[in-house]
């Protein structure tokens, strides 16, 4: 179980977006990426869930 | 290790370097090569170990107890070392230690940079390890 944790920069606070953008595009190209199997897929996916600390 | 076997066929490798060039121009570069040397020791990332001289080596690896350090340097090498054993549990104030040296949107900043940097070595250990060097077919 993680930490429980308070917002830790202020609102507003914005990560250079020059980093941001092919950080997010790379991102959603590995999600697009259907090469692997679907439970190997869902595997890394509950893995990166975990590191990620999402409990969307 | 070469991505572009593995990844040259969608367009995830040209972001993942774009990201990975970028984020040796926005982030505070010096400090992110601190880090990255001790991530590289850490995950044992062979071309980063390779690129590591042994007196740096052994610097790094006694971070905590030398002198060698100040304390941005060693806020940003403690909140890295706790971003390898376990992201999830960095807590505030490891990370307020950096960003009160960084200030906010530098400290955002620093941490996708590390993420990029962390992200690209344990890709190609992963790969190497999993899928060994033979590129595909």
């Amino acid at each position: 179980m993680s930490n429980p944790r308070t917002a830790r920069v202020t609102t507003g606070t914005r990560a250079s977006s020059e980093l941001l953008g092919p950080l997010v595009r790379f991102a959603a190209a590995a999600v697009r990426n259907d090469a692997v199997d679907p439970l190997t897929t869902e595997l890394v996916r509950l893995r990166c869930a975990s590191y990620h600390d999402c409990h969307t | 290790m070469d991505l572009a076997p593995w990844l040259g066929d969608s367009d995830a490798l040209v972001e993942l370097d774009a990201a990975h060039e970028a984020a040796w121009r926005v982030a505070d570069s010096e400090l992110l090569a601190l880090c990255r040397d001790r991530l590289g020791m850490l995950l044992r990332h062979r071309t980063t170990l390779d690129a590591i001289h042994r007196a740096r080596a052994a610097e790094l690896r006694a971070w905590a107890t030398s002198d060698a350090f100040d304390h941005r340097a060693r806020a940003a090498l403690e909140f890295t070392e706790q971003y390898v054993v376990d992201v999830a549990a960095i807590t505030d104030e490891q990370a307020d230690a950096v960003r009160a040296h960084l200030g906010d949107d530098a400290f955002a900043t620093f941490v996708n940079a590390l993420l990029v940097v962390e992200q690209r070595m344990t890709l190609e250990l992963g790969l190497a390890a999993v899928l060994g060097e033979a590129a595909p077919a």
